[in-house]
């Protein structure tokens, strides 16, 4: 009978054990979609005060903070006439001062940098070819020589490259100890300028050029020629071990500061009435340049056009977005878990139904 | 920067099974193996597990065991139920079924007990969204433990000592980042019971527990550094013994219980049923806990020394 009991009591804990779980912590935040009051030097508006119409941004968000919706989604931040309107985090509110990886969107970074490298002189002519400026990272062959920024900006180098298969390889630094070569070693499928090919390696080959031409890591020429005028000086840019920034991906910025990066494209290059960026360069980097390239989307220097709403985007992986709307002086920041699967992202699809209920709201 | 903020950035969301008229419906139907099913079939096997514990206990014939010096070597086949929250990702569980295979060679020379045991365990997880991942664990365990004579007795032994023993548990959610690996490695000296109660001249039941001292443990950082990690063996395993730090019982705790019984025992071997739970729990800069349970069948061949 003793044994019996001690049995049993032994025993207990195994089938509690058994058939106990795990607890989950919150997922989804209290929604707050008001701009908080951060010593930053954003200024604030509510929503009536930047002609929109509250009611229905509040609709926006609460679509968002609907984990079954958009349960991928982190921050949505909305800039009007200059001034933060509405910001909101929806998974966890420390996210507003964390710097995240944005993705693809560095590339639409990458793209301002070349336009202030074009007026410093530091890269010549559009139609210089590249082989000019990086000649010891190109082998042979005379059709990649004769890739010009033209073709690599618009993303039609002609190099076969493929983001999910190959920019891996720009990470593994010891099979692969030059991150320029990675890119250049790969094979032209056309003649440049001819196939479009949304590629990470053409935006490091822009960041080889500047980063050797101006004799600074690509992040050492941001922070002193764009970040620091602008107020961002919390950020990081992953590198690879041959001292080239990536310029295709892997900048992390907190919303606000790419919201900032919003509100400069909205004011065509001006930051406090200084212009950082070449007004011009940004008016030709948010135009189509894919020009007769039927197979090409609608796609700027390193920036998507939309056409159909008169806008131009960054957008980088997992649901990253960067959209600016000129003619409504409106700018609209979404980000997102950063490494998700495609199927498992917000797609632009998504995050155009939110565009729209925001445009929608406007007065 | 450390904490709760840090923490929260890490956060990788999930995706709904159910989302709306969406294109990729077809990828979460294809992902969506219920793991209600295997639940179901996980709790009525350890409910019939646990009875036949009971069950020996009306039938037992005592009888002085004759304690020879004995070299079993054997093998386990377990199937678990995997849970584990792991803070470097989501604040969600995942959970799903898996299997192991163990190796495991026991000695008894005399008033000592040595045991080495090697295993994988290998299994698929997924949260309540139905975004899976994969769940891969190496384990290696020895333990060298003395006879507690005082505890001993005519129908029962207990063998208590020391205990090393190494877990790396690495998943891979590959349906929510496919690009990173994450990982809770753990070196541990233990406190190693382990007793032993003759049922009757054919079986014996069997109770096993492992408690940690102290541990290296390694878990990845607050923030991944890196936007892809490089899927090759040398990089995973430099990876998953990165960041060690010594810890105790304040910040790692581990308990590993085994309970088995004979199905049968005969001079040349065993066919032993059991049931298995190990729990690791890190609390320290990113916690993670892990809660794995199951049945097992081992299978263990005797050769008699003396």
């Amino acid at each position: 009978m003793v044994k019996r009991t001690l049995l049993i009591f032994f025993s207990l804990p195994f089938f509690l054990a058994a058939t106990s779980c795990l607890k989950e912590d919150e997922f989804t935040l209290e929604l707050n979609h008001s701009p908080r009051m951060l010593d930053d030097g954003w200024v604030t508006s509510a929503p009536e005060n930047a002609g929109m119409v509250a009611s229905k941004l509040q609709l926006v968000y609460e679509l968002i903070f609907d984990e079954k919706k958009y349960p991928s989604s982190r921050s949505l931040l909305i800039v009007r006439d200059g001034k933060l309107v509405s910001e909101s985090y929806i998974r966890c509110e420390s996210h507003i001062t964390y710097p995240q990886n944005i993705q693809g969107i560095t590339k639409g970074i990458t793209s301002l940098l070349f336009g202030i490298a074009l007026e410093k002189g530091y890269v010549g002519q559009f139609d210089h070819r590249l082989y000019r400026y990086i000649p010891e990272y190109f082998g042979a062959g005379e059709v990649k020589r004769s890739m010009n920024f033209h073709h690599v900006l618009t993303m039609q180098s002609g190099l076969k490259w493929d983001n999910e298969r190959d920019t891996p390889d720009l990470f593994n630094y010891n099979r692969f100890p030059s991150s320029l070569r990675v890119v250049l070693q790969k094979e032209s499928v056309t003649e440049p300028g001819n196939f479009f090919n949304y590629s990470d390696g053409d935006a490091q080959l822009i960041s080889g050029v500047i980063s050797k031409t101006s004799e600074m890591p690509l992040e050492e020429f941001a922070s002193d020629y764009l970040f620091d005028k602008m107020g961002i000086h919390r950020f990081m840019w992953e590198k690879h071990t041959d001292g080239f920034n990536y310029g295709g991906l892997a900048l992390y910025l907190t919303p606000r500061d790419l919201a900032r990066i919003g509100l400069l494209m909205i004011e065509n290059g001006k930051w406090l009435a200084d212009e950082i960026v070449p007004g011009s360069w940004i008016e030709e980097a948010a135009s189509v340049r894919t020009g007769d390239n039927e197979s090409a989307p609608p796609y700027g220097y390193f920036w998507w056009i939309d056409t159909e709403r008169n806008g131009y985007y960054a957008k980088g992986r997992g649901g990253q977005f960067l959209y600016i709307l000129p003619e409504y002086n409106l700018a609209v920041i979404h980000t997102a878990s950063p490494y998700t699967s495609e199927e498992a992202a917000v797609s632009p699809e998504e995050f155009f139904v939110l565009l729209d209920m925001i445009i929608d709201s406007v007065e | 920067m450390h904490g709760y903020e840090t923490l929260c950035v890490r956060i990788r969301t999930q995706k709904e099974t159910v989302i709306g008229d969406r294109a990729n419906m077809n990828f979460f139907r294809k992902y969506s193996c219920n793991i209600l099913k295997w639940e179901h079939l996980y709790y009525f096997v350890t409910i019939v597990i646990l009875l036949l514990f009971v069950q020996p206990c009306y039938s037992q014939r005592f009888y002085r065991p004759e304690i020879r010096e004995t070299l079993s070597t054997g093998f386990y086949v377990k199937t678990h139920l995997l849970q584990q929250k792991d803070d470097a990702f989501s604040p969600l569980r995942y959970n799903g079924p898996s299997g192991e295979l163990n190796l495991i060679t026991i000695k008894y020379p005399g008033n000592f007990r040595r045991s080495l045991e090697l295993g994988m365990q290998a299994g698929y997880i997924e949260n309540r969204f139905k975004l899976s991942g994969w769940h891969v664990n190496p384990r290696l365990s020895f333990s060298y433990s003395v006879k507690v004579d005082g505890l001993s007795g005519r129908d029962s032994w207990v063998y208590a000592g020391p205990a090393i023993s190494g877990n790396t548990s690495i998943t891979f959610f590959s349906d929510e980042d496919p690009h990173h690996i994450y990982w809770f490695t753990c070196y541990s000296l233990d406190l190693f019971f382990v007793a032993g109660f003759e049922v009757d001249r054919s079986r014996m039941l069997f109770l096993e527990a492992g408690i940690p001292l102290a541990a290296v443990v390694s878990r990845p950082g607050p923030q991944n550094s890196s936007s892809y990690h490089i899927m090759e063996m040398g990089e995973i395993l430099r990876r998953v013994h990165s960041n060690a730090r010594f810890t105790t019982v304040d910040e790692f705790q581990s308990a590993n219980l085994k309970l088995m019984v004979d199905l049968t025992r005969t001079n040349r071997g065993s066919v032993t049923l059991g049931y298995e739970m190990l729990f690791l729990r890190y609390s320290g800069e990113v916690p993670a806990t892990y809660f794995n349970n199951g049945a097992f069948l081992r299978v263990m061949f005797d050769s008699h020394i003396r």
